[in-house]
């Protein structure tokens, strides 16, 4: 024991000992590589701790941190025995020393304990390896939990529906992302109550619809049923809730939980899709025009009141009918094209006019409306809408002959008006002309010399004489207007022609002309002196107006077309330009061609004639190869 | 001193012709005067004489509407398409024996048109023609 205190007492103290370089013999190498060598120990023994200490104090949450605390101390004490080992050179503190190195020592073998004592445990943790495919196993599962999420909300959100949670126990409601958005609710307000749930409900329906939910617990199941919520933003909105009540192995309700889904819409359509079909039912019931379903086959399916009024018959009378037994016999090919022609797809609905017979045998004129309605691509059953238009029917006839009758007296004003104004152009020009000129002459012949004086005088009875045959063409002209004196008769068109080419045979024999002749018509009923004019002013106008040269050939025929006949008189001769001439061609005193003695009287009496007798005539031409004039009566 | 002046009577009715030329040669002895019968005849003048300079062809034209092969106004409008109608620029009058409307009217779409004369034409509206010219 007094070793002990001994070693205590004098624990710094040197003197029992020479230092380090006096004892044994030491060369100053071997010396100073010892000294060097145990201070480079230490000083590395000392910046290990501090390196371990700084770690642990930036990474934290570190396991074994008691470990590293062990190894700093133990490999410090060790840098200190080196320490003390150097410093034993010049300062021999061996007792020191000593006591160092069983510190040294207690710490190494506490350090072994603890690390023993740690093997189970170190053994039990898992390879870096290892962690990391936990990890990304982890990551993943998240990942795939994130995506069902998101899939969950994409279906809340185009389902319309939301899911909600409550726990009874907690009382705690937990409400899903689909549910917050049906709620409109903004991010802040969160709803974990069943009483803050319930404040989406109308006022008046609240109390109801928490006894509601009392009634599914006591009952133990959860009711499908809809519910009026007002939400955040204050929206209406109508929910279809379908949910179940959770219970625990006592069978005792822990949970419910249950989707809503937003109908708002379809509910709303449903409405006017019902208010619609009340629509329809009154204006089906009480239309003042008939309306009717009838079936494929013809037979009445439903009628309201107009058309049993119109036909006479009761409802019941009706529906033991078909369409076509009421139809008139005269109207149901008609009506039956039209049905062919729905049931083909061809038109969608039809109108038509048509009769039927009332109860009474009496017929009833209608106007028709019917289009077919499909169901599944098949023809399910027709509409039909009926409007009694006897009156109507009545009236629209009077009408349209009036209209006939006032048509044909305005194309009889356009006629006149037309022969007027060419009169008065006949006056100006061919009658006042020459009149003037005379007076002009007679003012001028008194200052002329004899010799002059005589020509004068001819002149002016040559101007005279053309007043009084203008004078005579007008008289002609307007008796032709005046119908006066002609009848009509059946004229064989054959007598007619040859009377033509009798009084111009002189000149076709000298023209040497061929005439040919296709007489499908062969009696034309008209004016048989017109017929005559016509035929003669046509061919003495082809014969004068041919073709030098080219041997002339004029064609005649005759033909029904439509409800008129089509009389035509073509020749080989030199044309005109109707470019320059179509206006005057029919008119009086129009003169075309050089070195012709033509009057210009021949085609306008012709025009005359034609038209007096209701018919018309056309000039074609193309100015070279001939003329064609076309006769329609 | 009046210039002398070159016209030209356009016109089918050979008396009035005449008689025409009569008042001229009488009244207005200064002035030359050219015939023709009907429109066909005064554009194949006008157009044997485009060599010509403008200057020596006709200043006044006298038009009659109703004449046979070229009327009035066609003849207005071959002048048109004459190669001489952008330098040839006479004064026209339309001397018809119609006093109707349409025929006025009708004159009055052409620009070349300076008036329109009722028939008979007297020493007078010779005169008044002469002194618009001059």
């Amino acid at each position: 024991m007094s070793e002990i205190a001994d070693f205590i007492s004098k624990l710094l103290e040197t003197a029992d000992w020479p230092p380090r370089w006096h004892c044994g013999k030491w060369s100053s190498f071997h010396g100073w590589l010892f000294i060097i060598s145990d201070l480079l120990v230490w000083s590395a023994y000392f910046t290990i701790p501090a390196i371990i200490i700084r770690y642990i104090t930036i990474k934290k949450h570190q396991r074994f941190i008691r470990l590293y605390f062990l190894f700093a101390a133990f490999i410090m004490a060790c840098g200190t025995t080196h320490f003390l080992d150097a410093v034993s050179f010049w300062y021999p503190a061996y007792r020191l020393n000593a006591l160092i190195r069983l510190v040294t020592a207690i710490v190494s073998w506490v350090t072994i304990f603890y690390m023993i004592r740690l093997l189970p445990y170190y053994f039990s943790l898992k390879t870096p390896a290892a962690l990391e495919a936990e990890a990304a196993m982890r990551q993943k599962a998240e990942q795939e939990l994130q995506l069902k999420n998101e899939q969950l909300r994409n279906a809340e959100t185009i389902g319309q529906f939301g899911h909600f949670e409550w726990d009874l126990a907690s009382g705690t409601l937990k409400l899903s992302e689909g549910m917050r958005q049906l709620f409109d609710l903004p991010e802040t307000q969160e709803i974990t109550t069943l009483a803050a749930y319930l404040n989406f409900i109308p006022d008046a329906e609240r109390v109801q619809q928490h006894d509601l939910l009392e009634t599914f617990i006591n009952n133990r199941h959860f009711r499908t049923h809809y519910q009026n919520i007002v939400t955040a933003k204050g929206n209406k909105k109508i929910f279809l809730t379908r949910g179940s009540v959770v219970c625990n192995n006592n069978n005792e309700a822990i949970k419910i939980i249950g989707t809503s889904q937003d109908i708002t819409e379809f509910k709303r359509n449903k409405q006017l899709l019902e208010e619609s079909r009340r629509i329809f039912k009154n204006a089906f019931d009480y239309s003042s025009i008939g309306m009717a379903l009838v079936d494929i086959q013809g037979r009445w399916i439903n009628v309201n009141q107009s058309i049993c009024d119109m036909f006479g018959y009761t409802r019941e009378e009706m529906l033991q009918r078909t369409f076509m037994d009421m139809t008139h016999p005269d109207d149901i090919a008609a009506d039956m094209d039209y049905v062919k022609q729905l049931l083909n797809h061809q038109i969608d609905n039809y109108r038509m006019e048509k009769r039927f017979y009332r109860k009474d045998g009496s017929v009833i004129w209608t106007l028709l409306s019917a289009s077919l309605v499909w169901k599944d691509n098949q023809p399910a059953f027709f509409t039909s809408q009926l409007v009694d238009i006897s009156a109507n029917k009545h009236l629209l006839n009077e009408m349209e002959n009036k209209n006939l009758a006032l048509e044909k007296a305005n194309h009889n004003l356009q006629y006149h008006i037309e022969h007027i104004t060419e009169f008065n152009r006949i006056i100006s020009h061919n009658l006042r002309g020459p009149a003037t000129t005379l007076i002009s002459a007679v003012d001028i012949v008194a200052d002329c010399e004899a010799e002059e004086a005589a020509e004068l005088l001819t002149r002016i009875k040559g101007t005279s004489e053309l007043i009084i045959q203008t004078l005579n063409d007008l008289k002609e002209v307007i008796e032709v207007q005046l119908n006066r004196n002609v009848t009509f008769s059946s004229c064989p068109l054959r007598d007619i022609i040859a009377a033509s080419t009798q009084t111009l045979q002189e000149a076709i024999r000298e023209s040497n002309a061929t005439i040919t002749t296709r007489l499908d018509i062969a009696d034309i009923h008209f004016p048989r002196v017109y017929l005559e004019s016509v035929f003669y002013n046509l061919l003495s106008n082809a014969i004068r107006f041919r073709q030098e040269g080219r041997p002339l050939e004029i064609q005649i025929t005759s033909e029904k077309r439509g409800d008129k006949t089509i009389i035509t008189v073509a020749d080989n001769g030199t044309g005109i330009d109707l470019n320059r001439y179509k206006e005057d061609v029919f008119k009086y005193k129009r003169i075309f061609h050089k070195g012709h003695n033509g009057r210009g009287l021949g085609l306008f009496l012709v025009k005359n004639q034609v038209e007096a007798c209701g018919g018309k005539i056309k000039i074609a031409s193309d100015g070279t190869s001939g003329t064609t004039f076309t006769i329609a009566l | 001193m009046e210039k002398s002046l070159r016209f030209a009577i356009i016109d089918d009715d050979q008396v009035y012709q005449l008689i025409l030329k009569k008042t001229f040669e009488k009244s207005q002895p200064a002035h030359s005067l050219m015939q023709f019968y009907n429109g066909e005849e005064a554009i194949d003048f006008l157009k044997a004489n485009t060599s010509n300079p403008v200057q020596s062809l006709p200043e006044i034209l006298l038009l009659d509407i109703n004449m046979p092969f070229m009327n009035g106004w066609q003849f207005l409008e071959a002048l048109e398409n004459l190669p001489i109608a952008g330098s040839y620029k006479p004064v026209i009058h339309i001397i018809s024996s119609s006093p109707a409307t349409e025929d006025i009217e009708m004159a009055g779409q052409y620009k070349r048109v300076s008036s329109y004369i009722v028939k008979p034409v007297t020493k007078e509206v010779l005169t008044g023609i002469i002194s618009k010219a001059c």
